[in-house]
């Protein structure tokens, strides 16, 4: 009887820690993954990234990831952001090449595609797969009449928030680097090309502050508050010292906020590996950018 | 007697205007359609009177080449599928228009010596063209037919100069002087160096429209086919051919080889022996670097650096004027964007370039139209025509479209840094006189027709189409007046730059 009981007790952890072993390496597999995509706002004037979580296998492919990405271009995440796939365009023959870093896929549609119709979904396509890992540059294929270039692999250069300043002269500007601005209802933080004095981050931290100087002003504001004060303390070849002073009885998280705002400018620059943001309390918080990458929630939304 | 003597008057003026007009007409060599017979086999070139033509052939695709000197084809360009099993595509295009002269291509599957025999019928000038397959030598035949529409036909003069140029590596080797080309980069040149096994005897010169430096080797061969500057790109020298050159009465046989250039160069000959020359090429300070920047292997500096600095200068042609090709987006088959009340983008910007097109003239500017019918026009020959023709501005007019809620506005697309300050003006010019929002001066976005055109260009998107009230202004002749006279001060504005434009 003892033994029989013993025989069941036994039989029945196996069975517990069998199930227990399947049932967890299923709720391995399935699993919620933060992925970058791109969608135009409604004005179709710029590009919003959007972080989102989507419910996958985490052993996707490559090849399985891009077309789950794809599709979620085709609608829009909110009332906020237009999808930027028509629904009459059907994608197929979608590779990755491994060794070159790049997708290529071909787009067919049954409706002919206006200018910016293309336009609007080639960035969003470009933005959202290049983002992915190991992924550099896309190679599409039409069945439509058009007026691109599609002969070339495309980077993620050609579709980048790129708005020139008409009335300033040619030379200038000796190189563009990226700023994260607000929209005008202060919700998206949307990168920006500005043209300034080559990697000189000062005038990089101003711009974010000063936001667009042209006609751009009806699209961005600057992402830093008059009321806080940015400086940098020191600079060597791979490590930069910030100075946030923020004024008295500040909220945290706006502090925590702008330090993100920079932290992701700093992040595009690519020339540091780690940042310390030193605070007005004497407080240090030293990143890690080799580890961490700002983008990862960049404004994050719900998704499917 | 007065209503006698104004009569006189009056029909002297008409028999003046009526020899001014025929005068004008006779003058000009007007080819006025090119098409291609296939129960005949036979290529028909309708023109307007005598033709003069130059034929030679090149390689890599086979390609048979007829420019016909001082002709004007006014649709520019045009394509004829063929696809039979000789010949692949007949192009014509206005290859040069100072002095005119048009080219047409006869793409062929396989190395083909074409023959010109003239054959006069009636009113029409033919001219027989045979060809004997090199492969088979089998005899084929196919006729190019000019028909002469002038009320004076004349026998067609047919200057058979061809330069006979096939790939050498498949012709008999007679000479053991192999040659080999090489090439090295430095900071502000190419060098490129030809050995052989023996001594090299040679000449070389440059050419334009497109830019090339030829050498000519003499007694020499080649095993060499490949094109090195495709595994390693070079900044002066976009790609190499070789031709074998024939044995002439002053000449033996040999290699030509040709360095198709990205711009113009100053060539130096720094030879080290007799069995080893050496050529440095560095780029002409005196002309512009249009084809630099649109390297691929130069893309990231260019799009890192969209601010650089112009080098463009624009020239005078040898008329005097500029020359600025209009390209009026899509055509035939191909409306382009249409607008909720059915307007179509092709009829719209043929409109815009029209206008702007006599704007320019009456003002003293050269106009090519890539575009000047409504006709179903490939993005290469347009920007061929621009290239070809070696124009100082091209400007493409297109409008924008959205599915769903449509916005309003102006954007302009640029390129290459030397298309930055010609955007530019052109986009701010547009904003300031068009009422519509300004969607902003834009860099590159994969735009084929910017992106292949070696001189300072622009596509200027005039406004969404796809909006129900910027359709109604577009399709409006005063608006569309508005934006060709906005297009016009910016084109005016920029050339004024460099010199005063005529008035």
């Amino acid at each position: 009887m003892f033994l029989s009981i013993m025989k069941r007790k036994f039989f029945l952890t196996i069975l517990f820690a069998v199930s227990a072993t399947v049932f967890s390496s299923c709720e391995k597999k399935v699993s919620n993954t933060k992925f970058t995509l791109f969608y135009p706002d409604n004005e179709a004037f710029y590009f919003v990234p959007v972080t989102k979580e989507i419910k996958e296998l985490d052993s996707l492919s490559e090849i399985k990831t891009a077309e789950k990405l794809l599709e979620e271009l085709k609608t829009s995440p909110n009332t906020d952001l237009r999808g930027c796939v028509p629904k009459e365009v059907v994608f197929s023959d979608i590779n990755y090449d491994k060794e070159k870093k790049s997708f290529s896929l071909k787009f067919t549609s049954s409706k002919s595609l206006g200018d910016a119709d293309e336009q609007l979904m080639l960035g969003c396509i470009t933005n959202t797969l290049t983002n992915l890992k190991d992924s550099e540059s896309i190679t599409l294929s039409t069945n439509l009449k058009t007026d691109m270039d599609y002969s070339e692999p495309i980077t993620k250069e050609s579709y980048q928030n790129s708005f020139l300043d008409v009335d300033k002269p040619s030379d200038e500007h000796p190189s563009t680097e990226t700023v994260y601005w607000y929209d005008k209802a202060k919700k998206y933080l949307i990168p920006v090309q500005v043209g300034i004095p080559k990697k000189d981050v000062k005038s990089l931290i101003d711009k974010l502050r000063k936001g667009p100087e042209n006609r751009n002003i009806e699209y961005f504001t600057g992402s830093i508050p008059e009321d806080y004060t940015i400086s940098i303390k020191n600079v060597n070849a791979n490590h930069i010292d910030i100075l946030i002073k923020s004024p008295p009885e500040s909220d945290k998280n706006i502090s925590q906020n702008i330090q993100n705002i920079v932290l992701l400018t700093i992040y595009d620059l690519k020339i540091f590996d780690t940042v310390k943001f030193i605070n007005s309390d004497n407080s240090e918080n030293v990143i890690d950018l080799t580890k961490i990458n700002p983008k990862d929630n960049l404004n994050f939304i719900n998704g499917s | 007697m007065k209503i006698n003597c104004v009569f006189k008057q009056f029909m002297l003026l008409s028999v003046f205007f009526v020899l001014f007009c025929y005068s004008a007409i006779a003058q000009e060599l007007v080819l006025s359609d090119v098409n291609f017979e296939n129960s005949s086999k036979s290529i028909n070139i309708l023109a307007s009177k005598e033709i003069k033509a130059e034929m030679f052939k090149i390689v890599d695709p086979h390609r048979t080449v007829i420019d016909l000197q001082g002709a004007v084809y006014y649709p520019v360009a045009k394509k004829i599928d063929v696809n039979n099993d000789v010949i692949k595509q007949i192009r014509i295009s206005q290859f040069q228009t100072d002095p005119p002269i048009v080219r047409v291509t006869i793409e062929t599957t396989k190395e083909i010596d074409f023959k010109l025999n003239n054959i006069l019928e009636k009113n029409n000038q033919n001219i027989k063209l045979t060809y004997i397959s090199n492969e088979k030598k089998e005899l084929k035949s196919s006729i190019i037919t000019i028909n002469n529409k002038s009320l004076k036909p004349k026998k067609v003069e047919v200057d058979e100069k061809q330069t006979q140029i096939s790939n050498p590596s498949e012709t008999k080797k007679l000479f053991d002087n192999l040659i080999n080309v090489d090439f090295k980069e430095t900071d502000s040149s190419t060098k490129v160096s030809i050995s052989g096994k023996d001594n090299i005897s040679y000449k070389y010169f440059t050419l334009d429209n497109p830019d090339r430096l030829v050498v000519d080797t003499y007694g020499t061969n080649i095993e060499q086919s490949n094109d090195i500057f495709s595994v390693r790109p070079s900044k002066i020298v976009q790609k190499v051919r070789f031709g074998a050159i024939e044995k002439t009465e002053t000449a033996p046989e040999g290699v030509r080889i040709v360095f198709e250039l990205k711009n113009k160069i100053a060539v130096t000959d720094n030879k080290k022996s007799d069995k080893n020359l050496l050529f440095t090429l560095v780029p002409d300070k005196n002309s512009p670097s249009p084809t630099m920047a649109s390297d691929p292997k130069n893309l990231g500096n260019t799009l890192n650096n969209t601010i650089a600095t112009n080098t463009y200068t624009p020239k005078y042609k040898a008329n005097g004027k500029y020359l600025v090709v209009l390209d009026a987006g899509h055509g035939g088959n191909d409306p382009g964007a249409v607008g909720h009340s059915g307007a179509r983008e092709k009829d719209v910007t043929l409109a815009v370039s029209y206008y702007l097109r006599k704007m320019l003239m009456d003002n003293g500017i050269s106009v090519i139209m890539a575009r000047g019918d409504d006709s179903e026009i490939e993005l290469q020959p347009r920007v061929d025509v621009a290239n070809n023709n070696n124009a100082d501005l091209f400007v493409s007019v297109h409008c924008n479209a959205l599915d769903g809620k449509s916005p309003m506005g102006i954007e302009t697309y640029y390129r290459t840094p030397q298309s930055l300050d010609f955007g530019k003006l052109i986009h701010k010019t547009m904003v300031q006189n068009i009422d519509t929002p300004d969607r902003n001066l834009r860099g590159d976005r994969n735009l084929f027709v910017i992106r292949k055109t070696n001189m300072p260009s622009v596509l200027v998107e005039i406004g969404y189409i796809s909006n129900p009230i910027e359709e109604a202004n577009l399709v409006n002749s005063a608006h569309q007046k508005k934006i060709a006279q906005a297009l016009y001060k910016g084109i005016k504005e920029y050339l004024g730059k460099y010199t005063q434009v005529r008035r």
